[in-house]
């Protein structure tokens, strides 16, 4: 079975300091496990900086997940942003689906991007 | 007379700073290859010459104990006796340049372009506008030359040129 590598992007104005940012993986582990996911791991962490001046950064967190479906992806990180109130949002990259999910999206809305979105992944794992 | 070849190929070369430290002043300059004709007349009417970089920096280093920002006990923006905390990225990656209308620091564009017809008689040209430094069109020139892009006599006019205009468009016609 194929993994899933998708790019979590976490809007911050500086960088995250150590303890902070071991809770968060942690938190987004945890999340996935708890939607049936227990080989979900972090591949990689960087910060990418899209203006000219280094003032505002974004956090990227590369995770490799087994979860076949947007659905599933989503409602992780939905628990995980529930758990974490102070972020507001995260974006949620793959090679082909670019979705932003928020704390306070209510089940009806986070099916809609399942709708949106669920076919792309597939299709993505299956090549 | 020298009679100009229209079907000489043409290649742009764009300078400028695409990123300041926010702390010391310094900056990372970038060069272009430009190949498409209608983004050179952009860059030349100056409807777009801003520079947006994109990096991935995977270390942050703090500006007060140069410790790494993520361990160290400092936080960016607050002041620790007469110094403020900022963070200076340290493990840099470039992932990608964009030339915008309006960039984020109006100091990231381009300064300079040397345009290159190539042909029997080449002929190069060079664009100089305005400057945040006066000492970064000589640079730029001086990085044309070395990078072999113009030739020595070449960057000579130029630079002959520049000293006495601080802005303009400079014709050699080798």
């Amino acid at each position: 079975m194929g993994l899933t590598k998708l790019e979590l992007r976490f809007p911050c104005e500086v960088p995250i300091k150590k303890p902070k940012k071991d809770r968060l993986i942690e938190d987004i582990i945890t999340s996935f496990q708890n939607v049936g996911d227990s080989s979900a791991k972090v591949e990689d962490s960087y910060y990418e900086t899209k203006r000219a001046m280094p003032e505002a950064v974004t956090w990227v967190l590369v995770v490799l997940t087994a979860l076949g479906n947007i659905a599933s992806i989503a409602l992780a990180v939905r628990e995980f942003l529930k758990k974490n109130s102070d972020i507001k949002e995260l974006r949620i990259q793959t090679k082909s689906i670019d979705i932003v999910i928020k704390g306070n999206m209510s089940d009806e809305e986070i099916l809609k991007i399942i709708a949106e979105g669920r076919k792309i992944i597939e299709s993505e794992k299956s090549k | 007379m020298k009679v100009r070849n229209p079907n000489k190929t043409m290649t742009a070369f764009a300078f400028g700073p695409a990123q300041y430290a926010s702390d010391t002043g310094g900056y990372i300059s970038v060069g272009l290859k430009l190949t498409n004709e209608e983004m050179v007349s952009k860059i030349i009417s100056g409807e777009c010459r801003g520079l947006s970089p994109e990096w991935i920096v995977r270390k942050w280093e703090c500006s007060i104990c140069h410790e790494n920002l993520e361990e160290c006990p400092h936080e960016v923006g607050k002041r620790y006796g007469t110094l403020i905390c900022s963070m200076i990225a340290t493990d840099i990656e470039g992932t990608g340049l964009s030339l915008v209308t309006l960039p984020e620091d109006p100091r990231c564009r381009i300064v300079d372009m040397l345009v290159v017809k190539n042909g029997k008689n080449p002929e190069y040209i060079w664009y100089g506008f305005r400057v945040n430094s006066e000492l970064d069109r000589f640079k730029n020139i001086q990085e044309a030359h070395e990078k072999r892009l113009i030739p020595e006599k070449v960057a000579f006019f130029f630079a002959k040129f520049f000293a006495i205009n601080s802005e303009g468009k400079a014709v050699f016609l080798a």
